[in-house]
């Protein structure tokens, strides 16, 4: 379970939010939304043990997630607003690359495989700089594939740049993780209820 | 541990390989600095002889700047500076595999240049190999303070002169040592004494400068 | 009353007030008692005449500049540690003046050097290590100006800091060695030993003045970054009249 207990935070003198209270538990999800500059990304990012908070604590399992960081990684899933994708590399090579880092190593056909089932069969071998943004996104999803065993996904913006094919299966495999036990947060800017299961946060 | 370090390594290394005007620019900027002091100061061998080392080290020593800025910003730029928060390992370890593929692409082949120049300066053989071997102790100790500059720099406008102003100073006994046991050894002085500190620093940065970098990325990154 | 309150800004910031109005005073006395000893009862130097007067300013300048950079590295690693708003401001006041010594001792060795060794600059160790530290002092504040997000400066600065605090004594004994590898002829400016008594009190007690000086414009300093940066909480508006 995923707790969130008084939590607060500031940039300078902008106070993002205060004394912030909600919890996620399995087979569940949440959906952030608020206005641009409302500190969707950063709650994301204090979420994801990114961030420090100035008040309160992000409790994954009971335990803070800042005390046993090396431990709380292992179980998420985090998908930010940079796609940390090299753009003098291919999209396999990235992937390739970036993995073992996140602890998974894939084989190159794994890798293959996951790329073309995203649709991208004939990009996939060129440098990422040639992607347009939605091919670029679909690579950075591809990432939980691989990693779809691992509790908690924080996914901030997964569906911008999508097209309507891309977007509904990711919703799909989103589905599939809540169905199978999994929690998600996530925020969108779609203004339709993608997951109707999520309950809603709503930050001012 | 080790196959993210890997990983890291093998990535920097690869993109070094695909962009390889990065390492030229660098090489060619130290050889165009050294070569302007001989038309500033004059053709005499005897003078070139002793300012020789000095130049060739504050040219590296340049160099070492010039590149450093990249270490870590387009990582920050393009999120995967997360990435190595979010492995959960070490992040100290890793930043040593990017500062060790940092050097090897702009360290490394500075070393190999540098008695080319040291030709042009007049410099005997015995000092052209002690020039190598410091510069081989040294320049890993340029790269790795260096990066603590860049990583405190990140996402700041000015950060490259600014990176500058805040690292030069702490160049300063690598330098002195550096240069000053070429010069020692053309005056038939004992070097001994340089060569370990040059180890010396080499061993206290290794240790000591990942963590202050591992704490500044961290900062950069909230 | 708890000692421990005047760790938060809205309690140091009426205390800050009252105490660097004291340590004015203080710093005020001690120069014209310090300056008077400096001037009119300290003896002439044999050797030096009348120029060597300028140890007076020279000497304590270069302690402060040195005790300053300590000072400032240890508040930096508290509020980095420690998360505690008020010693990094602390830090972020005493840069500054830090500086301004480091300046001071750079600018009166020169001044002193002239009829001494008959230049403005020799390279000696002691002006060379405070050269470098006066880029210390530069590369402190341009980081901490750079940064927007106060609390990201308050910690970029603070690991600068204690990098500088573990390189400090390295680089003296490096530019030292260099020193006494190049210059055969040593020029420095160890004193006789056989130094007057006047001399000696009136060096310590212009050193004691420029503490004062020092903490009383830190403390007036401090005083403004707080009115800066906490200028949305309540209580800096409800205390303005009081204080």
């Amino acid at each position: 379970m995923l707790e969130v207990k008084n939590l607060g935070f500031s940039r300078g003198r902008n106070v993002l939010f205060e004394a912030l209270n909600f919890s996620v538990v399995s087979n569940s999800a949440m959906r952030v939304t608020g206005s641009n500059g409302s500190g969707k990304t950063t709650l994301l990012r204090l979420l994801a043990g990114l961030s420090r908070p100035d008040q309160g604590m992000v409790y994954w399992g009971g335990e803070s997630v800042i005390k046993n960081y090396s431990d709380f990684v292992k179980s998420i899933n985090f998908i930010g607003h940079d796609d940390g994708l090299k753009k003098q590399l291919t999209a396999a090579e990235n992937l390739k690359l970036m993995l073992p880092l996140l602890g998974v190593s894939p084989s190159n056909q794994e890798v293959d495989s996951a790329l073309d089932a995203a649709g991208l069969e004939y990009v996939k071998n060129r440098p990422v700089m040639h992607m347009s943004a939605g091919q670029k996104r679909r690579v950075t999803l591809t990432r939980l594939d691989f990693m779809s065993h691992r509790a908690l996904w924080i996914l901030d913006e997964p569906f911008t740049s999508l097209d309507v094919a891309a977007i509904s299966s990711l919703v799909e495999k989103l589905k599939n993780h809540i169905e199978s036990g999994g929690l998600l947060v996530f925020t969108t800017h779609q203004s339709f209820d993608v997951i109707p299961q999520a309950t809603s946060l709503v930050l001012d | 541990m080790f196959s993210a370090f890997l990983s890291v390594l093998r990535k920097e290394l690869l993109l070094a390989f695909r962009q390889k005007t990065d390492v030229v620019t660098v090489l060619f900027f130290f050889l165009i600095v050294s070569s302007l002091f001989p038309l500033a100061v004059g053709p005499e061998l005897s003078t070139l002889k002793i300012i020789g080392p000095g130049v060739i080290w504050v040219g590296a020593l340049l160099c070492s700047l010039l590149a450093l800025h990249r270490v870590f910003e387009s990582d920050f730029s393009d999120g995967s500076l997360e990435h190595l928060v979010l492995s959960g390992e070490p992040l100290s370890i890793l930043v040593i595999a990017k500062i060790a593929a940092h050097w090897l692409v702009t360290g490394l082949p500075v070393v190999i240049v540098a008695p080319l120049i040291g030709l042009q300066f007049g410099l005997p053989s015995t000092s052209l190999i002690l020039l190598v071997g410091t510069l081989l102790l040294g320049t890993p100790v340029l790269s790795l303070i260096g990066s603590i500059g860049a990583a405190l720099t990140l996402g700041v406008r000015g950060g490259a002169a600014l990176t500058s102003i805040l690292i030069l100073p702490f160049y300063v006994p690598v330098l002195i040592f550096g240069a000053g046991a070429v010069v020692a050894d053309l005056q038939g002085l004992s070097i001994d004494g340089h060569i370990s500190v040059l180890l010396a620093s080499l061993c206290i940065s290794v240790a000591l400068a990942p963590l202050a970098i591992a704490s500044a990325i961290k900062i950069a990154l909230e | 009353m708890n000692f421990w309150q005047y760790s938060s800004p809205q309690y140091f910031y009426p205390l800050a007030k009252k105490m660097a109005i004291i340590f004015f005073v203080l710093a005020c006395i001690l120069t014209v008692w310090g300056l008077y000893i400096g001037f009119f009862v300290a003896p002439t130097d044999f050797q030096q005449g009348e120029s060597y007067r300028i140890i007076f300013i020279h000497v304590p300048a270069a302690w402060m500049s040195m005790i300053i950079y300590l000072v400032m590295s240890f508040w930096a690693a508290i509020g980095l540690i420690m998360n505690t708003r008020l010693s990094s401001m602390l830090a972020q006041a005493l840069a500054p003046t830090g500086a301004l010594m480091t300046f001071i001792a750079l600018w009166t060795g020169a001044f002193w050097g002239r009829p001494t060794w008959g230049a403005w600059w020799v390279w000696d160790a002691r002006l060379t290590s405070e050269l470098i530290l006066l880029f210390l002092y530069i590369g402190y504040m341009a980081l901490r100006a750079s940064i927007e997000d106060p609390r990201r400066a308050d910690r970029a600065s603070a690991i600068l800091a204690l990098v500088g605090v573990v390189n400090v004594p390295i680089i003296y004994f490096s530019v030292k060695w260099w020193n006494t590898l190049h210059q055969g002829a040593s020029v420095s400016f160890t004193k006789s030993p056989s130094m007057a008594t006047s001399m000696l009190t009136g060096m310590l007690v212009m050193a004691l003045a420029f503490w004062m000086y020092s903490i009383a414009v830190s403390l007036v300093r401090v005083r403004r970054i707080i009115r800066d940066r906490e200028a949305n909480a309540g209580w800096l508006n409800e205390s303005r009249g009081a204080s």
